[in-house]
C-alpha cells in the first residue's frame, strides 16, 4: 500500500472547514497535492504533529481536525498518545503512516518489535486499529470521519519510493504559517478572543 | 500496598554488584534508607530513569540492572519503552511504582486511561506484569531477577503518606554522583580505560 493512494483516498472525505495537520517530509508535499485549500498546517517537527492536531481539537470542537503523522514522528513522543486519551477529544482523526523507516536514518522500531496501535490503546485509546489495504484504509478512514473518536489509524505502506514536488511557500515556513492563520482567521467557528 | 513496604522486600533480592537506578521522590529517599552500598545511581529527573538504566546495562551486561520508576515520571518519555524493547536487554528488570498520582500536581493519567503494561507490551516488551499485592510483587520481582529479561512490572501502589528523610549526600547532586562512580570503579566487572 502507498501513502500517496492512502491520501488521494482521504482528502475527498475532508471537507473545506475541517483542520488537517502533517508531520515533516512525505506527509507534507503529498497533502498539499491533494489538499492546497483550507486550513493546513505543513511539515510540524517530529513529535509535534498529534499534539498540534490535539490543540486544535479544543479550538474547534465542531469540526473534524485530521492529524496525518508518520512512525518515525510519533515515536518521538509517544506520550502524546496518553495525553490524546485523556483528553478525550470526539473530533479528533489521528493517522500514522507507517512505513517503519526515517527519512536519512534506516528502518524504525516498527519494523521490529513496536506495535504503534497497541501503545495507544495502552495509552488509553479505545477506538485504535492498523489497516494494511487500500480497502481497510478507506473503510477505516470513512468510519472515523463518521463518527465520535478520538480514532488512531496506523496505515502500513512501503517506503515512499518518489517524491512529489510541492509549493515550499505553502508547506513550510513563515508563508505556510500565514497561509494556515488566513484559513483560521476565516473559518465560520472563529472567535476572536476580547 | 505501600512502596515501602515493597521495597523492603526487593531490598534482600538485590546482591552486591547489581546496578540500581532510580526515579526522583519517594523512590530515592525510601530506596537509599534500604541499599546504603552498592552501585545507586539516585534521583534521576523525570523521564530519565528508564533510559539511564538501559545505558547501565549495556555496560555491565552480566549483572542485573534494576530501574525503580514511578508513573508520573515514566510517561514523561514512554518512547523509552520502545528503545528498551529494541536493545532489548536481558539483564534489565524496570519496576515501576504506579500510585496514581504526581507528588504536587494531583492525580495522574493511570487512575483514568492509560495503562502502562499495555503500553509497553505495544512498544515491543514480551515480559510485563501488572502486581496489586505483596506476595505478587514479590514473586514477580523474583521471577524477573532470576531470569532473562527485559522484565517491566507495574506495582500499584498506594499514595505514599510516610516520608523518609534521606542523606542529601547520598541522594542528591555531585556527592551522590560520586558515590556512585566510585561503586562503579570497584565493580569487578569495571574495565577502566
Amino acid at each position: 500500500m502507498k501513502r500517496f493512494d492512502c491520501l488521494k483516498l482521504l482528502a475527498p472525505m475532508v471537507d473545506e472547514h475541517m483542520l488537517a495537520v502533517t508531520s515533516l517530509s512525505t506527509n507534507a508535499p503529498f497533502w498539499y497535492n491533494v489538499r492546497p485549500e483550507g486550513p493546513n498546517f505543513f511539515a510540524l517537527n517530529m513529535g509535534l504533529c498529534l499534539p498540534f492536531a490535539l490543540g486544535l481539537t479544543m479550538a474547534f470542537p465542531r469540526r473534524k481536525v485530521i492529524s496525518i503523522d508518520s512512525d518515525g514522528s510519533l515515536m518521538n513522543d509517544s506520550s502524546s498518545l496518553i495525553t490524546v486519551a485523556d483528553v478525550n477529544p470526539g473530533n479528533l482523526v489521528a493517522f500514522v503512516f507507517d512505513n517503519s523507516s526515517y527519512a536519512f536514518m534506516g528502518s524504525t522500531f516498527t519494523a521490529r518489535r513496536t506495535d504503534l496501535a497497541k501503545m495507544a490503546q495502552g495509552a488509553g485509546i479505545a477506538k485504535s486499529g492498523t489497516v494494511r489495504t487500500l480497502e481497510e484504509f478507506s473503510a477505516a478512514a470513512k468510519q472515523a470521519m463518521e463518527s465520535t473518536g478520538p480514532h488512531f489509524i496506523v496505515a502500513k505502506v512501503e517506503p515512499d519510493a518518489g517524491r512529489v514536488a510541492a509549493d515550499r511557500s505553502r508547506t513550510s515556513g513563515r508563508p505556510m504559517r500565514e497561509w494556515f492563520m488566513d484559513a483560521v482567521h476565516r473559518h465560520p467557528d472563529y472567535q476572536v478572543r476580547r | 500496598m505501600k512502596r515501602y513496604d515493597c521495597l523492603k522486600l526487593l531490598a534482600p533480592m538485590v546482591d552486591k554488584h547489581m546496578f540500581t537506578v532510580t526515579s526522583l521522590s519517594s523512590n530515592t529517599a525510601f530506596w537509599s534508607s534500604l541499599r546504603l552500598e552498592g552501585a545507586n545511581f539516585l534521583g534521576c529527573n523525570m523521564g530519565l530513569c528508564i533510559p539511564f538504566a538501559l545505558g547501565l546495562t549495556a555496560a555491565f551486561p552480566d549483572r542485573k540492572v534494576i530501574a525503580l520508576d514511578s508513573d508520573g515520571s515514566l510517561m514523561v518519555d514512554t518512547s523509552s519503552l520502545i528503545t528498551v524493547a529494541d536493545v532489548n536487554p536481558l539483564n534489565f528488570v524496570a519496576i515501576i511504582f504506579d500510585n496514581g498520582s504526581y507528588a504536587r500536581m494531583g492525580a495522574t493519567f493511570t487512575t483514568r486511561r492509560a495503562d502502562l503494561e499495555k503500553i509497553a507490551q505495544g512498544a515491543g516488551i514480551d515480559k510485563t506484569a501488572t502486581v496489586r499485592s505483596e506476595e505478587a510483587f514479590s514473586a514477580s520481582v523474583k521471577q524477573a531477577i532470576d531470569t532473562a529479561g527485559p522484565h517491566f512490572i507495574v506495582v500499584k501502589v498506594e499514595p505514599d503518606r510516610e516520608r523518609v528523610k534521606g542523606d542529601p549526600h547520598r541522594t542528591y547532586g555531585r556527592a551522590m554522583r560520586e558515590w556512585f562512580m566510585d561503586a562503579v570503579r570497584h565493580h569487578p566487572d569495571y574495565k577502566g580505560k
